[in-house]
């Protein structure tokens, strides 16, 4: 199958995880139908920033991938930087958390005896051992697993158009009125418009409007079926939901929909980092002698995410504040490289290069709302800044060694906007 | 090479779960069951994290509590109390 289609798979590993399922289920019991709007508006700037960071024109110009759209920009230790606090935290962290929690679900839907710590590790060796000896196929696994978690969750949904609420209906969310907040919260799903490197913007821009549409329809089931403080309060809610849809049925539909969204999520995060190690050797970055090393990358994301999972991490309070930064860390990166892409483009008037700015200015505007509004406020700054510092620790490591051999721009000098 | 070492990762991931808790006394669910009766039990459940929030699977009369209060918890009971913590 064309590796262009099958890329765009990519677009919405983060969007049918539990972490993106989780945060909608509670932005509706907390905005109500206020949270619907926020939702569109957080896939319009998805939208808005994916036709920024994937204008042809810029691959065109030797600009195709984060690296050199970064180092065309800022230099190359920024853009090491950048690279470096924007994708891996993310992976360790979510993966981390999302294995263990598929681990759960695995344990008490399916197989009551199987430990469910053995299960989020098997997961992991199964994506570890498919890049490692399947990964021409990985990107039509990441389909698979895509359509087995829609499908799931679009069977609940229809079949939720059947169910009679057992309590009384509240379409109004806990705080009811529309806030920066719920816009911020609203965007966090849409990360992952940047993954694919080749596909269409416009079969990108088609798979966020089908992903919007679905957080909407689950967002109306989540409202319909539960009052607005258990959807806010609780991290299970969606399996409640599923429950009181189809019974035990759906149990097993939204059991089979968590574990094939936690593959799909571990494995579109895997790819991405797996091919900024690519780009780093394909630009120069690092020696083609690395090359013969690139399965290594794998092995060693994998070894850390285990022993995160070993010792303890997942049971402790502060993973998930830990994941809300490497998210907002993402988020921010994202920003930055909009900005980024919208300097470098070449738009079809003044007018639509000014526009292009905008879509990376909100999302940093977004971000560092999302940083501010947090209890957790000082705690997250912390986490980024000690990520920006190992992160720079590392670039200028590698700039030692090897990277002060390399010009700032590795690209030929840019023509004349 | 990197088939010996994905064998090694699967079995140092599937093997060091279990050797950290053998060295934790743990008692199984049927046993907990025949005492759930019992007015001298008392269910302290200290997961944290994922492991209490991905998790369905509450014990009805269970506390809940975080690992770092157990020890002023267990002093409010009489020694005559047997103390289950619940923490996987």
């Amino acid at each position: 199958m064309d590796k262009t289609l099958l890329s765009v798979g990519l677009v919405l590993a983060w969007l049918v995880t539990p972490e993106s399922i989780v945060l909608v289920t509670k932005g509706s019991g907390l905005g109500g139908l206020s949270f619907l709007g926020a939702l569109v508006i957080g896939g319009l700037l998805a939208v808005a920033n994916s036709a920024v960071i994937h204008n042809p024109r810029l691959a065109n110009d030797g600009y195709g991938n984060d690296l050199l759209v970064m180092t065309g920009v800022f230099g190359k230790l920024v853009a090491m930087v950048g690279l470096l606090s924007g994708r891996l935290p993310i992976l360790l962290f979510a993966a981390t958390g999302m294995l263990v929690s598929a681990g759960f679900v695995f344990n008490e839907i399916f197989v009551y005896w199987f430990p469910n710590f053995l299960f989020a590790f098997l997961l992991l060796v199964l994506l570890a051992a498919m890049h490692l000896f399947a990964n021409r196929h990985i990107l039509l696994v990441q389909n698979l697993l895509l359509l087995l978690t829609i499908g799931g969750l679009l069977i609940l949904s229809g079949l939720g158009v059947f169910t009679k609420p057992a309590t009384i209906q509240s379409y109004s969310g806990i705080n009811g009125g529309f806030s920066f907040i719920l816009i911020a919260m609203a965007c966090i799903p849409f990360l992952g418009f940047d993954f694919p490197r080749s596909a269409d913007r416009r079969l990108i821009s088609l798979s966020i409007a089908g992903g919007l549409l679905l957080l909407i329809v689950w967002s109306l089931l989540a409202m319909k079926l539960a009052d607005p403080t258990r959807l806010t309060e609780s991290s299970v809610a969606h399996r409640s939901i599923a429950r009181a849809v189809a019974g035990e049925q759906g149990g097993y539909i939204i059991g089979l929909v968590v574990i094939s969204g936690v593959l799909a999520g571990v494995n579109g995060l895997l790819h991405i980092n797996r091919q900024i190690f690519t780009d780093l050797l394909q630009t120069g970055f690092l020696p083609t002698s690395f090359s013969r090393y690139e399965w290594l990358v794998i092995i060693v994301l994998a070894v850390i995410i285990g022993i995160m999972m070993m010792s303890g991490f997942a049971g402790d309070k502060i993973l998930e504040t830990q994941i809300r930064a490497a998210v907002i860390l993402w988020f921010i990166y994202l920003g930055i490289r909009s900005l980024a892409a919208a300097h470098l483009g070449k738009f079809v008037s003044r007018f639509v290069k000014v526009l292009a700015y905008f879509p990376g200015c909100i999302t940093l505007f977004l971000g560092s709302f999302l940083v501010v509004s947090n209890l957790q406020m000082t705690y997250i700054t912390n986490f980024t800044l000690g990520v920006l510092a190992v992160s720079l620790a590392f670039s200028l490591l590698w700039n030692t060694v090897y990277g002060r051999h390399l010009p700032n721009n590795l690209l030929p000098r840019r023509k004349k906007l | 090479m990197k088939k010996i070492l994905l064998i090694f990762m699967m079995l140092l991931l599937s093997g060091a779960g279990s050797v950290w808790a053998g060295s934790v006394a743990i008692m199984d669910k049927d046993e907990l069951k025949g005492m759930l009766d019992s007015p001298d039990l008392v269910i302290l459940d200290v997961r944290t994290g994922r492991d209490w929030s991905s998790s369905e699977f509450k014990i009805t009369g269970a506390t809940y509590l975080g690992s770092d209060e157990v020890a002023a918890a267990t002093e409010n009971y009489g020694k005559d109390k047997t103390i289950v913590l619940y923490c996987a």
